[in-house]
């Protein structure tokens, strides 16, 4: 390709300015900030596309508001075309024309045309500046051997750097003798955990050893358990036996001689009370009969009255018969005798009443009784006349005694004294507390009370005469009455007169004349009862005779009735007497009835006496005993033997087999006791071990539950996976940049070998050139490469002295170039790569550079103005004379 | 007849590379092994099944966890309680050792290191036998096939077999192939030892179980064990699920108008399209990174971007059912535009570098740690790495060709 016009519309500080390159070798000077880069970055924007606004200085957007982008002519295989690149998407709008074939071109055949170049590719083949080789020149003198190396490679500068890159970032995660790197610290952290895991590891081999021993141990302790059963049996069998030791020695002592014992006939409770109701019906039976014999003898008895009363029994019987009678006659003796005493109780209450003996009075008759009535009835009303004539009499004496003594009072009063003095004391103030006229006055009015009192009876003279006329007429009543009493007084001396001679006819004279009339019926009813009370005396006296005839017959049983005292109680004692014969009579004969069926009784109870005994005696000989007490003495001793047989029984049902050995073979309580001793003793320590293996146990099992739930060794296995995966993943990126720092290495080495022959080619003739034949030789080898001087001396690139190395790199460089453009005809461009070299080597470089322009444009960029001389004037161009719209022609 | 077939119960395996996970969630994840052998245990008891055959690599010897011995004992423990027999044989991971005291109920029937037949009656009076060895050391290059007896005259016959198919010359996991399987006429051929659940062949089954919960990327889709019944004379596997964590890998298409918060949704968007019925783990595969702005790619492959997802996946991680836990990008399908001039040497250096003795080599000491040498030798990572390598070439150039567009102005 070579470029022949470039047309900037507006591209950096470049605005409608045209540049014509009609070189194939073309030197365009500028000072700096002339626009080198510019005219570079507009050559490669229009051929490759503007960046983008991320890279806002690489799209060197036009200064003064000029259209972006530009045009390029240039011709490719021979063909001329045009290139129009103004902003657009995808690095700007292209207008592409095959100006030779007239023939419109996309973007894609542009794309196509320059494949496999992009914008950075082309730059890295196929331009080289100042900077990237000063770059390259401040390398070592080994970096810089190996760039030389890999010189060849395309884009080697920016794969080196990769690749210097990527080993920082490798030895950032990895150094095999690193301490920092994280691959190192994690491979060392895992190295400490595969130790950790190794020592925790035993952990399991630790829960094995503790489960066997779990195992052993709960073997020992079945067997100690079993033991300690057997023990536990052996000690409560032996407590058991020896607890009741004697009483099963006696039942096998029992069950060894029971056979012998069975000689006698045992009492049994049947027997016993069969004999025993035997035994108690004789001695009822005997007691039975001495009580009816006892009785018998009591019966006997007869009292001497009655033997008297028997041989009298014929007199007795006769009396007897009257006894009714007699006592009939006592009673009704009785009866007369009482009423006698009330009739004389009564004749005396009369006489009492009266104060004399009645029996010599005699009732008046009815004309006298009359007269009597008439003279009392007289008597009576005199009486009454008299006692009223009296009381007017006493009244009128004393009217008179109170007139006369009224009278006689008055007559003998004088002065009145209270008067008098009241006067003087009034005179005596009015002279000594009184004075002037209240003296006066005060003196007067003493004076006249004073007179008052003289003068007072003189003036009640006045009323005398008057009473002594109301004397005079009493007196004269008084009179009258007088002669009237002096009347009466003498009919009554003679109405008593009359009284006295009635009493003397009819011999009344013991009496009080006012009690005549009422003793008349008084005495009538005495003479009366004086009448009955002598009928009574004559009835008395004949039945006392009656009386005492009966009591003479009853002589002959006097003394053994003992009679004494009066009828009544004779009377009564033969009553008794009598009724106790009676009596005796009849209980003497009841006591013979009874005397007989006695004896019939106590015959039948003697013959079931005599039968009790008969079988009481058999049955006490059945048993070999002669008595009943020696008979209970053997129940009571066959009893306690039979409990203790049915006691040995029940034991020897609870005695085992086990429990009769071990009675037999310990003879002794002692013996067995020491023997269970022992016995409790293993059983003691068995249990003491049972504990200390449950213990165990618990512990061991408690270590496994621990083992098993420790999370520990799990916790280190899962951190060590992590770790791993870590570590994995680390290495797997540290692996990545190794490969592929050797990748990019390769490839370079690679493809710089492959380059090698048309680049040493080249390389040779540009360094021989620039360094005036002092070199004649390039020699690559594995390791580094090498010139050979003109003398033949061969020189390692590090032995070169830093401009010779860097000569040759310049030149390897132009040749890579060349090699390169090749293959794919671009244009090269060089900015002022030159400038480390001395004018005679920068004038061969450029006349090198000259010759290679037969295959290749080269547009050589510079801001040495010395540059120019080496070239033609036509090949300049200066860009300080840019002017816009200017056509620059040379 | 119905028993259960499980295998590869890892119980005491850490999970890797999940240390960003919130602490619940790892609480969670790390509980999900225990949780799917209850669940097996659980539907043992309710399908009252006759027994449980557990097919090798129970826990790992080479851990020794006793957490997980002792909770497997009580699992098992609970089976034997609900008249449930429990077949063990032991695998390469949990093999038979001199001093092999395990914690296993002494109900549990395990085989020996010879290959015995054990005999068993169901309730319902059918004859099985079940036929099996355990492994005596960590490898076995044996075929044991050979060892096993001919059928028996019961009414099935089982065979247990933990190891791999016979492939190429280094057999360390008792080697067999599908037709010598075949040719024993058992009924089932329960296997253990590959982790994914798989049936190499169908008359009769023969199954491997796969591990009971997926525990890395590489163990993803569905996890449990097989429920096996019979019928018409032949059994039949069913596969239940028992895990509660699925590792699965989204594939996320970015362009050159992604940016950080839109991969965000996008990634959100993706993972309720992907909703799975247990948890997600979920590794991104992110393609199309070459219009991706560098920067971004940078953050992608340096952690950046997840960092900050992560905080958004923190408060709905419950709610999404699913975490991202890695990110993977793909290589560029393109070289660098300006390595297209060099392009056979890259590309023949890439040929001499990208070598699996170039790799050891280059990790020098590192392959001292066995589990980076594991890793370093797998092809995967081999792979990946050279991923990374070209990811970053690719990336770093686009990065220069920035820088150099500043440095020109």
């Amino acid at each position: 390709m070579q470029i022949t016009k470039l047309n900037i519309y507006g591209f950096g500080k470049f605005h409608d300015t045209t540049i014509s390159i009609s070189n194939r070798f073309q030197l365009l000077y500028g000072e700096n900030e002339a626009g080198k880069s510019t005219l570079v970055a507009f050559i490669t924007s229009v051929l490759f596309g503007f960046e983008t606004g991320k890279h806002r200085y690489a799209m060197y957007l036009p200064k003064q508001g000029s259209t972006y982008g530009g045009e390029l002519f240039f011709t490719h295989h021979g063909e001329h075309y045009w290139l129009k690149r103004v902003s657009g998407t995808h690095g700007g709008e292209v207008t592409f024309r095959n100006l030779t074939l007239d023939q419109d071109l996309t973007k894609q055949d542009l794309n196509t045309m320059l494949r496999p170049l992009n914008k950075s590719l082309f730059q890295q083949i196929y331009c080289f500046d100042e900077r990237a080789l000063q770059a390259i020149f401040t390398l070592n003198r080994f970096d810089l051997t190996q760039r030389i190396q890999r010189i060849g490679a395309i884009g080697s500068d920016s794969w080196i750097g990769l690749t210097k890159q990527l080993t920082q970032d490798a030895q950032q995660l990895y150094k095999p003798r690193g301490r920092v790197q994280p691959l190192v610290t994690k491979l060392k952290q895992y190295d400490e955990l595969t130790q950790k895991l190794e020592s925790a590891k035993t952990q399991y081999s630790k829960y094995l050893t503790i489960e066997q021993t779990v195992q052993d141990t709960q073997r020992t302790q079945n067997g100690v358990t079993a033991q300690l059963k057997t023990r536990k049996a052996q000690v409560n069998q032996y407590q058991r036996l020896l607890s009741g030791f004697e009483d099963y020695q006696q039942v096998l002592a029992l069950e060894q001689h029971g056979a012998e014992s069975e000689s006698t006939q045992h009492i049994s409770t049947d027997d016993w009370q069969q004999v025993t109701q035997r035994y108690t019906k004789v001695v009822q039976l005997q007691q039975e009969l001495d009580e009816l014999s006892g009785h018998m003898t009591e019966n006997v008895a007869m009292t001497a009255s009655q033997r008297f009363y028997e041989s009298h029994q014929q007199q007795f019987d006769q009396l007897a018969n009257q006894l009714p009678e007699q006592l009939a006659n006592a009673h009704d003796l009785h009866s007369q005798e009482a009423q006698r005493t009330a009739f004389r109780r009564r004749l005396q209450g009369f006489e009492t009443q009266y104060g004399l003996s009645l029996a010599h009075l005699q009732l008046l008759s009815a004309e006298a009784v009359t007269a009597l009535t008439d003279l009392l009835q007289t008597k009576q009303r005199t009486s009454i006349e008299q006692e009223t004539t009296t009381k007017q009499w006493q009244k009128h004496q004393q009217d008179f005694n109170r007139l006369s003594d009224q009278s006689t009072t008055t007559a003998t009063s004088g002065v009145d004294f209270k008067w008098l003095g009241a006067g003087i004391v009034v005179v005596l103030i009015a002279l000594f507390a009184l004075s002037g006229l209240f003296r006066t006055l005060g003196g007067v009015a003493g004076l006249l009370i004073a007179g008052y009192g003289i003068f007072k009876p003189t003036l009640n003279g006045t009323q005398r005469s008057e009473a002594d006329s109301q004397l005079a007429l009493l007196s004269s009543q008084l009179d009258a009455d007088r002669r009237q009493l002096h009347a009466l007084d003498d009919q009554l001396i003679n109405l008593d007169a009359q009284l006295n001679q009635f009493g003397q006819l009819h011999q009344l004279t013991s009496v009080e004349p006012d009690q005549w009339l009422p003793i008349q019926t008084a005495l009538r009813e005495y003479q009366q009862v004086q009448m009955r009370l002598n009928e009574t005396q004559q009835q008395i006296d004949h039945l006392s005779r009656s009386s005492r005839a009966f009591l003479s017959q009853w002589q002959f049983a006097g003394e053994v009735i003992g009679l004494g005292g009066d009828v009544d109680h004779q009377l009564s004692q033969i009553n008794q007497f009598l009724s106790e014969r009676h009596d005796e009579s009849r209980r003497l004969q009841r006591d013979k009835q009874t005397e007989a069926a006695a004896k019939l009784h106590r015959q039948s109870i003697n013959q079931q006496l005599q039968h009790g005994r008969q079988s009481f005696a058999q049955a006490l000989s059945t048993f070999g005993v002669s008595d009943i007490e020696s008979f209970n003495q053997r129940y009571q001793a066959d009893r306690t033997l039979a409990e203790k047989t049915a006691r040995a029984q029940a034991l020897a049902k609870q005695l085992t087999e086990e429990d009769r050995q071990v009675l037999q073979r310990f003879s002794t309580q002692r013996d067995l006791n020491v023997a269970l001793q022992s016995i409790i003793k293993q059983q003691n320590s068995l249990e003491g071990q049972h504990e200390a293996n449950v213990q165990q146990l618990s512990e061991q099992r408690l270590a496994l539950t621990q083992l098993a739930n420790s999370h520990q060794y799990q916790d280190l296995l899962q951190k060590q996976a992590d770790l791993q995966s870590d570590i994995t993943q680390l290495t797997d990126q540290w692996l990545t940049k190794q490969l592929l720092i050797k990748w990019i290495d390769e490839t370079l080495l690679n493809a710089s070998k492959g380059r090698q022959p048309a680049i040493v080619t080249v390389a040779e003739s540009v360094f021989q050139s620039v360094t005036d034949g002092g070199y004649t030789q390039i020699v690559f080898t594995d390791q580094t490469v090498q010139v050979v001087a003109k003398s033949g001396v061969t020189y390692d690139v590090g032995e070169l002295s830093s401009g010779t190395a860097e000569q040759l790199y310049v030149a390897l460089r132009l040749a890579f170039t060349k090699v390169m453009a090749d293959t794919v005809d671009m244009p090269i461009i060089i900015d002022d790569a030159f400038v480390n070299f001395d004018r005679g080597r920068t004038q061969h470089a450029l006349s090198t550079l000259q010759d290679l322009t037969d295959s290749h444009q080269i547009l050589y960029f510079t801001a040495n103005q010395d540059n120019l001389q080496f070239v033609d004037d036509a090949q300049i161009l200066d860009l300080n004379q840019l002017t816009s719209n200017s056509v620059m022609q040379n | 007849m119905k028993f259960i077939h499980a295998a590869d119960l890892h119980l005491d395996s850490p999970f890797l590379g999940m240390q960003q996970l919130p602490a619940a969630l790892w609480q969670r994840l790390h509980d999900a092994p225990f949780q799917a052998v209850k669940r097996l245990v659980a539907t043992a008891i309710e399908q009252q099944v006759d027994f449980v055959v557990l097919v090798g690599d129970l826990f790992d010897r080479e851990t020794q966890s006793i957490r997980a011995q002792v909770f497997l004992a009580e699992q098992l423990q609970l089976l034997i309680d609900h008249h449930i027999s429990v077949f063990v044989s032991y695998g390469n991971h949990d093999h038979l050792t001199e001093n092999h005291v395990l914690t296993l109920p002494t109900e549990v029937a395990v085989f020996s290191a010879d290959v015995e037949t054990k005999h068993f009656t169901t309730q319902t009076g059918e004859r099985v036998a079940i036929s099996g060895f355990s492994y005596p050391q960590r490898w076995l290059e044996t075929n044991m096939v050979t060892h096993f007896p001919e059928r028996g005259t019961v009414d099935y016959q089982i065979g247990l077999l933990h190891g791999a198919i016979k492939q190429g010359d280094e057999n360390h996991y008792a080697p067999f192939t599908v037709s010598e399987l075949q040719a024993t006429h058992y009924d089932y051929w329960a296997l253990g030892h590959i982790h994914k659940p798989q049936l190499l062949a169908s008359q009769p089954e023969i199954v491997y179980a796969g591990t009971i919960q997926g525990r890395n990327k590489l163990e993803d889709g569905p996890h449990g064990f097989e429920l096996v019944s019979s019928s018409t004379g032949q059994l039949h596997a069913e596969f239940i699920r028992a895990d509660q964590f699925e590792w699965l890998t989204l594939n996320i298409q970015v362009n050159a108008d992604t940016t950080d918060e839109s991969l965000m949704s996008q990634v959100e968007n993706a993972i309720i399209d992907a909703k799975q019925s247990v948890f997600g783990l979920i590794e991104l595969q992110i393609s199309g990174i070459e219009t991706l702005s560098p920067a971004l790619v940078s953050r992608l492959t340096d952690g950046t971007w997840l960092a900050r997802f992560d905080q958004q996946q923190r408060r709905r991680y419950d709610e999404q059912g699913a975490w991202v836990y890695s990110i993977s990008v793909a290589a560029p399908k393109q070289t660098v535009t300006y390595a297209q001039l060099d392009a056979k040497y890259w590309a023949q250096a890439g040929d001499a570098v990208f070598t699996p003795d170039n790799l050891q080599q280059t990790a020098g000491r590192l392959m001292q740690y066995d589990f980076l040498a594991t890793h370093i030798k797998q092809d995967e990572t081999l792979k990946a790495i050279t991923e990374a390598a070209k990811t970053e070439l690719f990336n770093q150039a686009r990065l220069e060709e920035e820088q150099d567009a500043d440095h020109q102005a």
